[in-house]
């Protein structure tokens, strides 16, 4: 091989790595995204069923996640939790299944969709033992790439909720979240319109072995702008319903 | 008016605008979401508003319908923006059109149901969110 065909051999092989390192750093997870429910038959069975098989969870978190879906079934409040100002707001594991478009936002530095920030600058997780330490109900998230797929790991989430039906969170499946929930997600672009998300939780007092099931969303256009129009003199039905009769006392 | 009265009128209309989708937005609680029901019926009115939207369904007497069902239905929807991801808008059901509604009713036996979906004149189906039926084996 003459100077000449290694010099542009050379120049190719470098252009391919080139072009494959550009695409494993952005490998267009950015956009608006829509989960698709593959057919669980209402919200609710897609909520807190899931779209996998359900967890396997110690005793202890079955019997809690029984006893508080009786009292909801009754008709009941099952979360009683004073809404303080230290009250961790939001809650990750419906906020991921719910209906409406999740915009994903990338930088080298972070990403971010639903409420979570993903940080890709090497920052370690914080020491969540440490009494300055203030949880998260979206947990706090570093991240690196394997190839083509995002990698979160998530710690940091509240001991309790005040910001959900349930008085922990509830994990699609049968799971709970606890002050020692550990979250694993793995983002792919399956093509360039479906994005494939794979949920890892473990916890040492919720799980027998770690709890997986993968969503999936298809790229959408954020919807034309159609606004609510303004609320009608009229009332309706569960304006007075609503209110729901507290929970028996425990 | 003094300095601390309009700052009271302040924090006074400031927490009623806090406290406004608490008392529109609510518990799902009060309807059977163990229960589907199907009613075919005329629209009378489609109020786009948030934070639920709200489909009003006249189901007539007739041949196959339970004479219970008869009357003005109240089904309650998603918000706008929820149901504009699956395809509505405002003007997307109209006063008169006939369609198919598929909800969960409310437990106490009025005519008022939380929307799962619709299917209009020419077949076509509109879901309330992101939930789908147990048929459907698309992803």
């Amino acid at each position: 091989m003459n100077t000449a065909s290694l010099l542009k051999s050379l120049g190719t092989a470098l252009l391919i790595a080139g072009v494959a390192t550009s695409q494993a750093a952005t490998p267009g997870l950015a956009g608006t995204w829509v989960v698709q429910d593959p057919g669980s038959g209402s919200f609710n069975e897609w909520m807190f069923k899931g779209p996998g098989p359900q967890a396997q969870v110690y005793p202890e978190a079955a019997k809690l996640n029984a006893a508080e879906d009786a009292l909801l079934a009754a008709g009941h409040v099952t979360n009683t939790m004073p809404q303080r100002p230290d009250c961790p707001r939001g809650n990750l594991p419906l906020a991921w299944a719910s209906s409406g478009i999740q915009t994903l936002t990338m930088t080298p530095d972070e990403v971010r969709m639903t409420g979570e920030i993903i940080y890709l600058d090497g920052r370690p997780h914080p020491d969540t033992k440490s009494p300055d330490f203030v949880p998260s109900a979206m947990g706090h998230a570093i991240g690196h790439w394997e190839g083509d797929v995002l990698v979160a790991d998530l710690i940091g989430f509240p001991a309790k909720s005040c910001d959900s039906r349930y008085p922990n969170y509830r994990v699609p499946g049968g799971g709970r979240i606890s002050d020692t929930t550990h979250l694993v997600e793995r983002f792919r672009l399956v093509d360039a319109d479906t994005l494939e998300i794979v949920y890892t939780w473990d916890d040492p007092k919720i799980y027998l072995k770690p709890h997986s099931y993968t969503y999936y969303f298809k790229r959408t256009a954020p919807p034309k702008d159609d606004p609510a129009q303004a609320p009608p003199a009229r009332k309706f039905l569960t304006d007075e319903l609503w209110k729901a009769p507290p929970a028996p006392a425990q | 008016m003094t300095r601390n009265t309009r700052h009271g009128m302040g924090v006074g209309l400031a927490l009623l605008v806090m406290a406004m989708p608490a008392i529109a937005h609510h518990s799902f609680a009060m309807f059977d979401q163990t229960k589907e029901i199907s009613l075919t019926g005329t629209v009378s009115e489609f109020y786009w508003i948030n934070p639920h939207t709200h489909l009003i369904l006249n189901v007539e007497a007739g041949p196959g319908v339970d004479p219970k069902m008869v009357g003005e239905w109240d089904v309650e929807g998603a918000s706008p923006g929820i149901m504009s991801v699956q395809g509505w808008s405002s003007t997307l059901v109209k006063p008169g059109e006939k369609i198919t509604v598929v909800a969960n009713p409310l437990r106490n036996g009025q005519k008022g149901a939380t929307l799962f979906y619709i299917t209009l004149a020419d077949s076509k189906r509109l879901y309330n969110d992101v939930a789908r039926p147990k048929e459907s084996s698309a992803r």
